[in-house]
């Protein structure tokens, strides 16, 4: 079966790409920590070895601010691409993703509210949750949107799709402009960090934030890859699925739902970080295929490893400052997505 | 192994169906015929399962509709419907292999694979299995969707192949060989439910007609018994004559300019 093989050897070299991206993340920042030294860091922390290759220093940088930022990214990438992948087939639409339906800029607008009106109204959010406040609050308004979004697109258990898009629309529209509005009332402290957040940052990774948001994104990372079927049934119409004896509301509900709990948790950590849910997935379907199969799974190890890279980029370039990452992604995904469009086109004629 | 029970079918106040009745056997190819909004594509989106009938009952090898799962109808029944797009580019063998989907879990067995290149065979596209859907012709297209609704039952003797319009598209080799298909689907044991726009196909091809006109029933049964000027002028509203047609059973129709 060579579709088979495909996706196995596929899988494998991205794989592959993944490890080599967690190195050189792990590698390469203002401390320079060797690969073998690296690897007896590991072996250490694992307690395979007792020699200690290394200094203290690499170690702590390494464990306490290194690898959970990469576990981060890790995670992130992987999310908002297979997220991504899996909106797109949902919508039939090539060029759908978290953000176009609201989920991401219900999100950051919760996050921005936080922001700019907590240490005046809201203080005891600060004291309830601490550090997580923010989090917590973008991944309230994700979910909020989504059932906003979803409640008004679904009458009868049934989903319109072009409702769903409109809707998802106006409230990117919406949150837009109240982000907009709330930077004219914010401090110049908050709006540094209202633009982080809309742009997007790995920069409080710890591994307490890695852990909030694993069982979120674990849920999604797990579940959506079971949606590759139904979703390659969907590309033929949707009357065409259900005679293919997919069930249509079952696999819009259950998209929908683990999309927003992965994307959700990402943009609570990580703020709103464009592109790579849309160009990840795009690549996956040029290079090889258009079968979920292969582009839900190969999504989830190729965004994982481009969102690693891109923030490698984001701490580096300017150093000892960082950049946010979504300036990267934006700017790497850009002329790659005209490519890819332009490509098209021409096959189209 | 369909029976249709005095169905009626109305969205809001419109009365789409009213009382058809038919039945349609194992072994042969019924064609539904009609003018434009006679509720053709109603009553197949009936058999289909797609709608619910809102009078009478839709019986599918002695169970109703109703009682069936998603799933469970799809091995046996392949829907081919009237408008078909795709909205990412699979190519050709993906696309027919879908119509295996309900057969198999995570992984499609070697069985599967055959049985997309043996329905490819059927319509003559074997040799584009490999080529993206997206840029094949209009007429290729609509033979491969052929070629995946016939996947869907290759391996069941007792399936159910619902058509609206297959030879949509096609021209006129095609159009005969994609009916000839269909017959020699029923041949082997198959039911056939076909929406078909041409009269004389639908006479030479098929062991029953079902004329609608305005939803109501205006005639089934064998073709010689139904094709008349009458139930034409009746149906379609325009003068025909017959000419005798020595291969066939039944007379060919001819509009009279």
């Amino acid at each position: 079966m060579d579709s088979n093989k495909l996706i196995v050897k596929v899988l494998l070299a991205l794989l592959l790409l993944v490890l080599l991206a967690v190195s050189l993340a792990a590698c390469v920042g203002a401390l320079h920590i060797r690969f073998d030294e690296l690897v007896s860091i590991l072996a250490y922390q694992l307690h395979l070895s007792d020699h200690m290759g290394f200094s203290a220093q690499q170690q702590s940088v390494l464990v306490g601010i290194r690898l959970p930022r990469v576990v981060l990214g890790l995670l992130v990438g992987a999310t908002l691409s297979m997220s991504g992948a899996a909106m797109q087939g949902l919508f039939r639409n090539p060029l759908a993703e978290p953000g176009l339906i609201g989920i991401s800029s219900g999100a950051s607008l919760f996050a921005v509210l936080t922001i700019v009106l907590q240490a005046d109204y809201f203080p005891w959010l600060g004291q309830l949750f601490g550090y997580y406040a923010l989090a917590i609050a973008a991944f309230i308004g994700a979910c909020l949107t989504t059932f906003l979004v979803y409640g008004i697109a679904v009458k009868k258990g049934r989903t319109d799709v072009l409702t769903l898009l409109l809707v998802g629309l106006a409230i990117n529209a919406l949150a837009g402009s109240f982000t907009g509005l709330l930077t004219y009332v914010a401090s110049d402290a908050q709006l540094r960090d209202i633009t982080f957040w809309s742009l997007g940052s790995l920069g409080g990774a710890s591994w307490k934030t890695v852990l909030a948001i694993s069982p979120f994104v674990f849920i999604s990372l797990v579940g959506i890859p079971f949606l590759a079927k139904p979703l390659n049934a969907f590309s033929l119409g949707e009357e065409q699925a259900s005679h293919l004896g997919v069930s249509v509301q079952r696999t819009k509900r259950w998209t929908v739902l683990l999309a927003t709990l992965g994307v959700g948790a990402c943009v609570a950590v990580s703020g709103t970080i464009g592109f790579v849910a849309l160009v990840v997935p795009h690549i996956l379907r040029m290079a090889f295929t258009a079968d979920y199969r292969l582009v839900i799974p190969a999504s989830g190890l190729l965004g994982a490893a481009v969102l690693v890279l891109a923030d490698l980029l984001a701490r580096t370039i300017v150093a000892p400052s960082e950049l946010p990452i979504g300036i990267i992604t934006a700017l790497v995904g850009t002329p790659i997505f005209m490519l890819i469009i332009i490509r098209e086109r021409r096959q189209r004629i | 192994m369909i029976r249709v029970d005095g169905v009626g079918y109305r969205v809001g106040k419109k009365e789409l169906l009213h009382q058809v009745s038919f039945e349609a056997l194992s072994g042969q190819l019924v064609s539904i015929i009609g003018a434009n909004g006679a509720g053709k594509s109603s009553l197949l989106k009936l058999l289909c399962g797609d709608q619910k009938a809102s009078s009478g009952e839709i019986w599918i090898k002695e169970r109703r509709i109703d009682d069936y799962h998603l799933g469970e109808m799809a091995r046996f029944r392949a829907v081919l419907s009237q408008h078909n797009t795709l909205s990412l580019s699979f190519t050709v063998k993906e696309l027919v292999l879908m119509g295996r989907y309900p057969h198999f879990g995570s992984q499609p067995t070697p069985s599967d694979i055959e049985i997309v290149d043996s329905a490819l065979g059927e319509v003559g596209m074997l040799l584009c299995r490999n080529r993206a859907y997206h840029t094949l012709s209009g007429g290729e297209q609509q033979r491969v969707q052929v070629a995946r609704v016939l996947a869907q039952v290759y391996d069941q003797p007792e399936g159910i192949l619902l058509l609206d319009e297959p030879t949509n598209g096609l021209d006129m080799l095609y159009q005969q060989q994609v009916l000839q298909l269909a017959r020699n689907l029923a041949d082997r044991g198959y039911c056939v439910v076909s929406i078909l726009h041409d009269i004389n196909y639908a006479a030479r091809f098929s062991d029953k007609i079902l004329m609608l006109k305005d939803g109501h029933e205006m005639a089934f049964g064998r073709p010689a018994e139904v094709v008349n000027c009458d139930t034409i002028h009746q149906v379609f509203g325009i003068k025909v004559r017959l000419v005798p047609y020595e291969h066939c059973g039944c007379p060919l129709v001819v509009p009279e300019i």
